[in-house]
């Protein structure tokens, strides 16, 4: 027996792992072209994600972490938010960036070490990727502050991973927004492993949603392979927020069916056979069960969506490999909009050495 | 692409073992299709193909180490088309990165450190190639060492076999062990630390009527010496800039062995009576030659006495070990020409080196300190 366990922290799921549905209180599990929507971007996703492995694997990508079997939580997210909503995403967030617009040849650009990736199209006042662990949840804080100052009815979404969960940042991130009653929604995408930290090792709470309570925030769990039981409640948390019902946090649970990075090998510290058997709770193949059965695609159809996920694909990667690498002085260009004095004369430095190579 | 390079599979991984080959000699492949499983410090990865083509060579069986950037597979060239969508792909000359193109050139990079914000004026390095600088690595040879004939002082690669040789001419470094090493690393910390100031003088031994024991006598002195000056008989800590006054005198005695420097010492020296002290010390000697000398009786001294005398020399600048402040060094006695009351006489003389650290000791109690020793040793017993 726990000490909490009588927190009773709501846990939702209407499509289960056979693509059957057990409740039907969601409108959007009959509605046809949403839901195709939604497969069609987890399939652009996954498609994408074991196309930009390879690229590493053949030396045309740096390090690049793969999200495969998370597809459903970004998905669902970038449906629910709007376009004047801002996105603070972790590394392993493509389908909820591909779904706000953004390219997948700046995604490669990223993890291809320029800087002109972050620098988005559409969606523009989204965070760049946050690699250190649960920083941005303080960056998330503080620009929700700033819409809760200017009154303007939009909504911060922060997405962290389990392990982020344990630092301090995010405890102090959730005690603010608490205290601000801040329009800010903390999405952790709970998928058991912190590179190898599994969740049992990670934290003694039952929920990592419950860590919310100490700071009187609203907080669930949802089936983060769910996409129509993730769209549901992160579409009421996230309208409960704009107009002016505070923050929530929502704990997706889902699994990382791939290695941590390019740079991991996963067989080190779990077993192949753990792995496959959670290939059963994968959220695009029962969403196509549930898509197949009730008719609202046929096969056909289904494959047509992945030629065109294919080829979307095969002319992102195009337009990224022809892209013209940028001159060793832009490193300095993208963090500063006045360059400090001491890196103005590294720039300088580096510019000189650069036109002697040419 | 022709040839397929190792890439960095990990993050600034040098090599690869194959484990497993999926595809051999001309065999069709796709883009994207598993050719080969390698196995990476940090990883067991496949690797697809990164074209469609015709396997023309694989380079490396099972069990083979290719380094990253090394061939890998080689591709049949029957169409060009596969080469020039390549462009982002890495030049044939790459270097294995993973970020993009890196640039080749003959270009002599030198590389000096630098502070944040600093002008970064001074050069302390030394310009050679990367494949010079791997070289030197190979035949370690300190860069450092060579003398530069190349342009504009470079360092060539005969440069660094011309000095390679010569080191080997020479022999073999010999790298300081035991009580030689603790020596050396004793005194560059001295270096570094104290503020050292040595003043000179001589002691008239020619009142001493029968024959002394000039070790003693010397030991005598010092203890006298503390006696009056106390600042000279202390520790000084340079973390809290503070100072702690020795009420007894721990005399550490230089000692010269076969095996190096040895500073055993004799606590509450002041205590002890002459014949006594004779006897510990010539007990000492026999122990350190037998290296028998409990480390306790190594340590804890608050002043040094270096009576070199009876090996040669005259004046010198001792070296005052923290935490010490101290340290006197007594030279070889000699008749000397000397002025008394007007007239010229020969007296007998001990040349004495009295080094102090000057953070801790002012040059007055220093000079008092070495007026009261010499005070003492004229003494006629």
């Amino acid at each position: 027996m726990g000490v909490y366990d009588n927190l009773n922290i709501p846990y939702s799921q209407y499509l289960d792992h056979h693509g059957q549905l057990h409740e039907t209180c969601s409108d959007y599990t009959s509605d046809a072209k949403n839901l195709i929507n939604f497969y069609k971007i987890m399939l652009r996703t996954r498609v994408f994600d074991q196309k930009a492995i390879n690229l590493q694997r053949t030396g045309k990508l740096g390090t690049y972490a793969s999200s495969l079997g998370q597809e459903a939580i970004g998905v669902a997210l970038g449906a629910a938010m709007h376009a004047n909503d801002v996105l603070a995403p972790t590394y392993r967030d493509y389908a909820v960036q591909l779904s706000r617009g953004i390219k997948m040849s700046d995604l490669l650009l990223y993890w291809g070490g320029d800087e002109r990736g972050m620098d988005y199209e559409f969606s523009r006042e989204d965070l760049p990727i946050c690699v250190p662990i649960a920083t941005h949840t303080c960056h998330a804080v503080g620009i929700a502050y700033a819409m809760k100052l200017r009154k303007q009815p939009r909504v911060m979404v922060c997405i962290i991973g389990d392990g982020a969960t344990s630092k301090g940042d995010f405890y102090e991130a959730l005690n603010a927004a608490g205290v601000w009653q801040l329009p800010v929604i903390f999405i952790i995408n709970n998928n058991q492993w912190a590179i190898s930290l599994p969740r049992d090792k990670q934290s003694a709470t039952k929920t990592l949603a419950q860590k919310a309570v100490a700071a009187e925030i609203y907080a669930e769990q949802v089936d983060g392979n769910d996409v129509i039981a993730c769209y549901e409640r992160m579409h009421e948390f996230i309208e409960r927020a704009r107009t002016g019902g505070g923050p929530c946090l929502l704990e997706a649970i889902s699994y990382r069916l791939s290695d941590h990075t390019t740079a991991d090998d996963a067989q080190r510290y779990r077993s192949p056979a753990d792995v496959e058997a959670q290939w059963q709770f994968d959220p695009i193949s029962r969403l196509k069960t549930y898509l197949l059965e009730n008719q609202f695609i046929d096969a056909e159809a289904l494959d047509a969506l992945q030629k065109q996920a294919e080829q979307e694909v095969e002319e992102q990667v195009k337009i990224y490999l022809n892209t013209a690498t940028q001159p060793p002085e832009a490193m300095f260009d993208y963090l500063y909009e006045t360059l400090p004095e001491a890196l103005q004369s590294q720039r300088d430095e580096v510019m000189r050495k650069g036109k002697k190579h040419e | 692409m022709r040839i397929f390079k190792l890439p960095d599979l990990g993050e600034g991984l040098q090599e690869a073992e194959i484990a497993e080959w999926y595809v051999k000699e001309g065999d069709q492949v796709k883009e994207d299709q598993v050719i080969v499983a390698v196995e990476t410090a940090k990883a067991l990865v496949d690797i697809p193909s990164p074209q469609d083509g015709t396997i023309a060579k694989l380079f490396g069986e099972s069990g083979d180490i290719i380094q990253t950037a090394d061939p890998l597979v080689e591709f049949v060239s029957d169409d060009t088309s596969a080469a020039s969508e390549q462009s982002k792909a890495l030049p044939p000359t790459d270097q294995g990165s993973v970020v993009g193109e890196m640039p080749v050139s003959n270009t002599v990079v030198s590389e000096r450190a630098q502070s944040v914000g600093g002008t970064g004026k001074s050069s302390s390095g030394h310009k050679a190639t990367p494949s010079v600088r791997a070289l030197a690595r190979r035949m370690d040879v300190d860069l450092s060492v060579i003398t530069p004939t190349g342009p504009n002082n470079t360092i060539t690669s005969s440069d660094v076999e011309r000095v390679a040789k010569i080191l080997t001419d020479v022999g073999k470094l010999e790298i300081l062990k035991g009580v030689r090493r603790a020596m050396a690393i004793t005194m560059t910390h001295a270096h570094a630390e104290v503020v050292p100031v040595t003043i000179n003088d001589d002691a008239d031994i020619e009142s001493w009527h029968q024959l002394q024991d000039t070790t003693i006598r010397l030991i005598r002195a010092m203890v006298s010496a503390c006696k009056q000056e106390p600042e000279l008989n202390a520790w000084y800590d340079s973390h809290s800039i503070g100072r702690r006054l020795i009420k007894q005198v721990h005399l550490g005695i230089a000692v010269d062995t076969k095996d190096g420097l040895f500073v055993p010492v004799i606590k509450e020296v002041e205590t002890i009576s002459f014949s006594d002290l004779r006897k510990q010390i010539d007990q000492l000697k026999v122990a350190l030659e037998n290296r028998s000398v409990p480390p306790e009786q190594l340590r804890g001294h608050t002043i040094t006495l270096s009576n070199f005398g009876g090996i040669g020399g005259r004046y010198a600048n001792p070296v005052v070990v923290p935490p010490t402040v101290a340290i006197l060094g007594a030279g070889s006695i000699r008749p000397e020409a000397v002025a008394i009351d007007g007239e010229l006489k020969v007296h007998r003389r001990i040349p004495l080196s009295l080094t102090f650290d000057h953070r801790a000791v002012t040059g007055g109690e220093a000079c008092r300190f070495l007026a009261a020793a010499i005070k003492d040793l004229e003494l006629p017993e």
